[in-house]
């Protein structure tokens, strides 16, 4: 694993993001059931996956979940399998999915990433949690509303940012005001 | 409810509390290091009898840091009603295994359950107490430098331990000023006739559009910056993956040996018992 | 004199093919001081940038101390020998304490602990540091953060000191003493090279290097260079005011050296001419003023506000004691003061970011005190415009930003379109060409410009600016100004504006509030601060040039000299001797290009 200059200080500004989503509940939006919220700490993760690669991915991924072990305050949380483990591997997935699409349409290629870093977000640590039996499966159903939010978040989060970072048009290029006439 | 601007409010990382104690004292790599090793421990104890044993012994080393324990816990009081309807939770419908206790209807709970609940609850005050400790007695850079060495037989793993660490003094010393150019975002956007506290709490979608012109602008404040710093670092002679010296000389003391002794001993009886 | 770095027939071009530097040849002589004077895009940075081998040339070839940058086996050694120094100064601090981003560099290079340490230690206190060196960076004031940058670069004993804008975020006293820093290691034998658009900076120079569209244009000591006044301007560049003047005289009267660039320097030489002023009675300027209170309503009022920021935390300051201000509708107001005077904390009081811990403010009608206060009227009947606005764009079109504050209010899209139009107009961005366009696209001052249209799209009756020009160039400076002028003037928008820069105040305050640790010190028209320096030296400012220059002209008996600025104050010169139209050489000077 090299690492270039430009690496190790994206990988840190983006992971300072994280954090600060983090410590500041910035990164977390309400969801009126008891899961609790739904986060955009991961977010991060995948926008570094994106523009950096998956070791920037990896990293990324291991410090959002060594933040999320440290400030949890729920028990399962405060379970290094559970926090950390599964995080190693959210950065991973949205780079394979990102290099796999973005031949066809790099948009398109950003948006997946973002989808499918969440949903592996989800994914995997849910299944930590089953493995390590704190609930069961259908327990752990509650999480949907919240899965949904995050990989929508995500999505447009990723979209918006590496779009704009490489300088990609999205979408019609048209702002709301150029649909209306004087 | 009133609009709330200050996020520095907020980090308290690098939150040092200055003192004498044994635990202020001990080399920050070892501290870590034992850090680890309890924290890995305690999260592979099932039975009561080793999870009560690690807490006293946890709670003892609280008070020999001098960590006034309800400073400790702070972190804990916004989630207190929060961890209390999960451990309910976990109590009544955590699979059923071993004796049931009680039953009502579909809610049980077993032996199986109630002894979860309980472990999980202290190892939740174990491990808040231990990163407490760890963080309110070692200064930050001290901290990062710690991980730099406590990570270096890794190298061997070709996993590039220095420039993790140098991620990590970045990131730490970037989240105050992005915390300051958030603030300056959020001001912004309700100058304009937007933000968080306009929306209602539980409306998730307009909670969450709310974020995004504070999220995305910071995103991309912060990848600009990123590209400034490259420069900047390598004109000042920064090659990564290359040999550079230490600022900091650390020597381990005969106290750091016999706290690490220590901490290998206890952890071993733990998993025995 | 030995040359320490040579530059031979570089040309540079960026990825996207634009061709940033032409062909520069430049010998720098070592122990000497060089300021790189040019507008934006003239390629000055990138130059700066070739001097450590950040940058390699595409062609010709750059020298330093006899290596080339090509040469990647010198590339640390080069590093080890040129220390830079950038404009933002967050942006260059790598490390979470002081001390250890001094070490930073020096553990790059291998130097060991202890000589790391005695270097540190040392470094820290010819900058003054040594107090802060535990003390996180994000804690520095501008100035300190520049200066731990330079510490870094003395910790490893750097022969040439390359300043990019260093000191163009800082306010006077931070520049100062980076500046009195800088001068310091130049007459320890540093070589200094600084890129810089500000005058008095260049003025420390023995050299000057004008860059213009990739190639040396000129080179000169700062005198024979600000001589040209008319080419620096027609540059894109920024005069000395004094150089102003005395350029404009000189067309008129020849025996006026075009070459003055303090005010004891052209007063020698209007005092030794022949003609002499017609009316020798020196004037007070307050008759001038038209100070009647009761002719204007006032649209904000602020009394004795006090303001605890982060309240019960290890970080608590009174950032904020006694703060009173008073706004009439139609004036523009500025609140001037150094960094932590409380400036900014009164101007986020005035649309409510902030509510009053203590005392009272009204504004638009709202007592801001109270919890049920109208806070939606207020925000959009006072526009407010951060520091450093580029950042606070929110859509990545400009059309959508722009729409941001109407659309948030649910106004018809017709009606939002109309208010766009109306605003991009307003800040001179044609809407039809900036609506659809990525705001990524946009140069820095279109950025601050497109900023500006998204407050002015809510059509607010105050406009609340802080440090609206900081870090543009001189010529964006000078535009965005023009525009507020005009907002105040022909759409009768209040302005209320946040500066450390007098020249600033002078072109566009009618009344001014003097700020010092917390504190209101008083308010006063902008006729009582063009009376003379002494009230601005009262207070702890550097009095501008400009009103020495008036205040010894009156005192000559030059009449009521009372300009705001240097093309004023010539015209006035020239009058009270009883000379050409001054008119007439504007029009002549324009023809001769």
């Amino acid at each position: 694993m090299k690492l270039t200059t430009r690496k190790i200080v994206i990988t840190a500004v983006l992971a300072a993001i994280s954090i600060l989503l983090g410590v500041t509940r910035l990164g977390y939006i309400p969801v009126p059931n008891v899961a609790g919220n739904a986060t955009i700490m991961g977010v991060p993760v995948y926008i570094g996956a994106v523009l950096e690669g998956w070791p920037v991915g990896l990293i990324l991924g291991f410090i959002f979940g060594l933040s999320s072990f440290l400030g949890a305050t729920v028990p399962m949380f405060k379970d290094p399998i559970v926090s950390i483990l599964p995080r190693l591997l959210i950065g991973i997935t949205p780079y394979l999915a990102y290099i796999a699409v973005r031949k066809k349409n790099e948009i398109l290629a950003y948006g997946l990433a973002g989808l499918v870093g969440s949903v592996s977000n989800t994914v995997f640590v849910v299944g930590a949690i089953i493995l390590r039996g704190y609930f069961t499966f259908h327990q752990m159903l509650v999480v949907i509303p919240q899965a949904i939010a995050e990989a929508i978040l995500s999505v447009i989060l990723t979209v918006a940012v590496c779009a704009a970072w490489n300088r990609v048009q999205i979408g019609s290029g048209r702002s709301k005001i150029s649909n209306v006439t004087d | 409810m009133a609009e709330d601007f200050e996020l520095l409010r907020y980090i308290t990382i690098g939150q040092y509390l200055p003192g004498e104690s044994i635990v202020h004292r001990l080399d920050p790599a070892v501290k870590l290091l034992s850090a680890i090793i309890v924290i890995l421990t305690v999260a592979f104890l099932n039975a009561y009898l080793p999870n009560i044993t690690a807490f006293v012994l946890i709670l003892g080393l609280v008070a020999l840091s001098g960590v006034p324990i309800g400073y400790g816990l702070s972190g804990l009081r916004p989630a207190i009603w929060f961890i209390f309807a999960l451990l309910i939770l976990e109590l009544l419908f955590s699979p059923v295994k071993g004796v049931v206790l009680w039953s009502y209807s579909f809610l049980h709970i077993s032996q199986y359950s109630l002894r979860l609940t309980v472990t999980s609850l202290l190892r939740l005050i174990d491990f808040i107490l231990l990163i407490s400790v760890f963080t309110l007695t070692t200064r930050t850079n001290d901290v990062t430098r710690a991980m730099e060495r406590v990570s270096k037989p890794l190298q061997y793993l070709k996993i590039p331990t220095r420039e993790l660490a140098l991620i990590m003094t970045i990131a730490l010393r970037f989240v105050p000023t992005f915390a300051m150019e958030m603030e300056r975002l959020m001001k912004a956007q309700a100058s304009r006739g937007g933000g968080l506290t306009k929306v209602a709490k539980w409306n998730i979608v307009a909670q969450a559009r709310a974020r995004l012109p504070l999220v995305i602008p910071l995103f991309l404040i912060a990848l600009r910056r990123a590209e400034d710093l490259v420069v900047a670092m390598e004109s000042r002679g920064y090659v990564p993956n290359q040999k550079r010296t230490m600022y900091r000389e650390y020597h381990l003391a005969v106290r750091d040996w016999v706290a690490l002794a220590v901490v290998v001993v206890v952890s071993a009886g733990l998993i025995l018992i | 004199m030995e040359s320490i770095i040579s530059i031979e027939e570089l040309a540079f071009e960026y990825l996207d093919g634009n061709l940033v530097l032409k062909d520069v040849s430049l010998d720098i002589a070592k122990g000497s001081y060089v300021a790189l004077l040019g507008a934006n895009g003239s390629g000055k940075s990138t130059l700066a940038r070739h001097v450590n081998g950040i940058l390699v040339p595409k062609s010709g070839r750059v020298q330093v101390a006899g290596m080339d940058t090509q040469d990647d086996a010198k590339k640390m050694e080069i590093r080890k020998l040129v220390g830079m120094v950038f404009q933002h100064p967050d942006n260059q601090i790598v490390a979470t304490t002081v001390e250890d981003d001094v070490a930073f560099g020096l553990e790059n290079f291998n130097v060991a602990p202890k000589v790391i340490e005695e270097r540190v230690t040392w470094a820290l206190r010819e900058t003054g540091l040594s107090a802060v060196r535990k003390r996180p960076p994000h804690l520095l004031s501008g100035g300190q953060k520049q200066r731990l940058a330079i510490a870094g670069a003395l910790a490893m004993q750097q022969q040439v000191l390359v300043l990019d804008e260093a000191t163009s975020m800082l306010d006077a006293k931070g520049r100062d003493d980076v500046l009195q820093m800088v001068r310091h290691l130049h007459q320890n034998g540093t070589t200094i090279i600084t890129v810089t658009h500000h005058m008095e900076e260049v003025l420390e120079a023995d050299q000057v290097v004008v860059l213009n569209q990739g190639m040396v244009v000129m080179t000169g000591t700062p005198r024979e260079i600000f001589r040209n006044s008319r080419r620096l301007r027609q540059l894109n560049l920024d005069v000395p005011a004094i150089a102003q003047v005395s350029a404009k005289l000189h067309e008129v009267l020849p025996a006026v050296s075009a070459d003055a660039i303090t005010p004891e320097e052209l007063m020698t030489d209007l005092a030794a001419l022949s003609t002499r002023p017609n009316h020798g009675k020196a004037a007070s300027n307050t008759d001038l003023c038209d100070d009647d209170p009761t002719a204007n309503d006032e649209i904000i009022q602020m009394q004795d506000v006090s303001h605890v920021y982060l309240q019960g935390t290890p970080l608590e300051h009174h950032a904020l004691r006694r703060a009173d201000l008073t706004l009439r509708s139609g004036e523009a107001l500025a609140i001037v003061g150094a960094t932590g005077s409380g400036k900014s904390t009164v101007m986020q009081h005035l649309n409510g970011i902030y509510r009053p811990q203590r005392g009272t403010v009204w504004a638009v009608d709202v007592d801001l005190g109270s919890p049920h206060a109208n806070i939606a009227k207020v925000r959009q009947e006072i526009g407010m415009l951060f520091q450093n606005p580029e950042d606070q764009l929110f859509e990545q079109l400009v059309g959508d930003d722009v729409a941001y504050g109407p659309l948030q209010m649910r106004m018809d899209l017709k009606e939002v379109r109309r208010r766009v139009r109306w605003a991009l107009e307003m800040v001179g961005l044609d809407f039809d060409t900036f609506k659809d366009r990525p705001v990524f696209a946009l140069s820095g001052g279109e950025k601050r410009r497109a900023a500006l249209a998204g407050v002015l799209a809510l059509r607010p009756k105050v406009l609340v600016l802080d440090e609206p020009t900081a870090g543009l160039d001189p010529r964006s400076a000078s535009d965005l100004l023009d525009r507020l002028r005009h907002l105040k003037k022909e759409e009768d928008v209040s302005i209320v504006f946040v500066t450390h820069n007098i020249e600033e105040v002078l072109n566009l305050a009618d009344r001014v509030i003097i700020m010092h640790d917390g504190q209101t010190k008083g308010t006063y028209s902008i006729e009582q601060i063009m009376d003379g320096p002494s009230l601005l030296l009262d207070h702890g400012f550097e009095a501008p040039p400009i009103l020495v220059l008036q205040q010894m002209l009156r005192e000559q008996g030059f009449g009521s000299v009372f300009g705001r600025t240097p093309d004023e104050v010539s015209d006035m010169i020239l009058q009270s001797l009883g000379l050409a139209s001054p008119k007439d050489a504007d029009v002549l000077a324009e023809e001769g290009l």
